[in-house]
């Protein structure tokens, strides 16, 4: 980022919001399923950010980790505070969820994941998003893949394994760990 | 280190954690992996990967991406970073004002500048050294923030526990000499107190700060450290 040092000054907060403020929006419309909110919990995220700016420090991980970090909890504050909570991500998730009890928390931090899994398949290559989506999503045979795409079975195989490590990458990029609270 | 099965295995990960592969490719691959370490961490690095695929919405992830946050929107930041600069600092500004109000007499030789710090270019309030006071009775408290000025200290006292009315008197006292430099006097509040005074007593002549009552009773005393 622009801002040189650790102190995350004003300077640093407008190169951080150039880098990163549509993407922390991204995933507060879909966690709190409103814009006004989602701008009210961008805004508070980069007012607080500015606020302890002194805290960041780069040796601990990116700006965009930790702006994130900020925005969960904003949205978890006014995700409280209004008593809503995130839909499921989808029907499977529906399914896995109702084999437990699921708190609010459990589904923000769902809604969470779910953003950032479905943000990391839009960044990767179109080919590797490809076979995923046919292949997982679709639950297609490879050979068909394979005679689709023209390319061998293999290829189909070994490009899904590229695309979830593409996955992981862009996933660890966005301050994805690996401990999912699940 | 990569020998050829182990290339043809890792092209298999991806397809083996997520349950494509036919139950005898499956049972090969794990057979890999149980000696294999490498491809053993490959797998463990990607299953959690695969296990957040159900939560997307893969039709979601075609759709044009949500329209990003409104134009004004960074606008709107900074104007509350602004704004919440600004009301520090008047806060602050408050809290000298009622400091004048307290401060019944100025010795000579003394300037009691409270709207001088909020006059300061920089906004940010410049740190100073923090001394604990010592009081001479268990109700009062004390503190003092000691700034270093080109020709004079600034002070900035804390104090609660004091007598109401009562006069008091500020003062630094001079390194070797044992000279009490006088900054100021003020009348007690209920209540917390702040005031701000400054001498021309350089910094780092100065061996302590104190309080006491016209009569020269000591009620509160911190020795400052050796300036660095």
């Amino acid at each position: 980022m622009a801002s040189a040092g650790s102190h995350l000054d004003e300077r640093g907060i407008r190169a951080a919001y150039s880098a990163h403020a549509g993407e922390m929006f991204g995933f507060a419309v879909r966690s709190l399923h409103d814009r006004g909110l989602a701008e009210e919990a961008v805004q508070e995220a980069f007012v607080r950010a500015w606020r302890f700016g002194d805290r960041f420090d780069p040796e601990l991980g990116t700006v965009r980790a930790w702006l994130f970090a900020i925005l969960r909890h904003v949205v978890i504050d006014i995700a409280r505070a209004r008593a809503i909570w995130p839909e499921p991500a989808s029907d499977a998730s529906i399914e896995r969820a109702s084999e437990g009890q699921v708190t609010p928390e459990d589904r923000l931090e769902q809604a969470l994941l779910a953003w950032q899994i479905e943000e990391a398949l839009r960044r990767i290559g179109e080919d590797h998003r490809r076979v995923v989506v046919e292949t997982y999503y679709r639950g297609r045979p490879y050979a068909e893949v394979a005679a689709e795409l023209g390319i061998p079975e293999g290829t189909v195989k070994s490009r899904v394994y590229y695309a979830l490590r593409a996955l992981r990458l862009a996933l660890e990029e966005m301050g994805w760990d690996d401990a999912p609270a699940r | 280190m990569t020998h050829p099965l182990d290339d043809h295995v890792r092209a298999s990960l991806g397809a083996y954690v997520l349950g494509h592969l036919d139950p005898a490719e499956a049972t090969a691959v794990r057979a890999h992996l149980d000696g294999c370490s490498a491809c053993r961490a490959e797998a463990a690095a990607l299953a959690p990967v695969a296990g957040m695929l159900p939560l997307a919405d893969p039709a979601r992830v075609g759709a044009p991406a949500e329209p990003g946050p409104p134009s004004d929107l960074l606008d709107e930041v900074l104007g509350r970073i602004e704004r919440e600069r600004y009301e520090s600092r008047r806060g602050r500004r408050r809290s000298m004002g009622a400091m004048v109000a307290g401060v019944a007499a100025v010795l000579a030789l003394v300037v009691v500048v409270a709207m001088m710090a909020t006059d300061s270019p920089d906004p940010d309030v410049p740190s100073g050294e923090i001394v604990a006071m010592s009081a001479s009775s268990s109700s009062v408290i004390g503190e003092a923030v000691i700034h270093e000025d080109p020709h004079s200290t600034w002070v900035e006292l804390t104090a609660t526990g004091l007598a109401e009315g009562e006069t008091y008197a500020v003062w630094l006292e001079e390194a070797g000499t044992g000279a009490r430099s006088p900054m100021g006097t003020f009348t007690g509040v209920e209540g917390d107190l702040y005031i701000s005074l400054y001498s021309t007593l350089p910094r780092d002549r100065a061996a302590s700060v104190g309080v006491s009552t016209p009569d020269g009773v000591t009620v509160m005393e911190g020795a400052i450290p050796p300036a660095s």
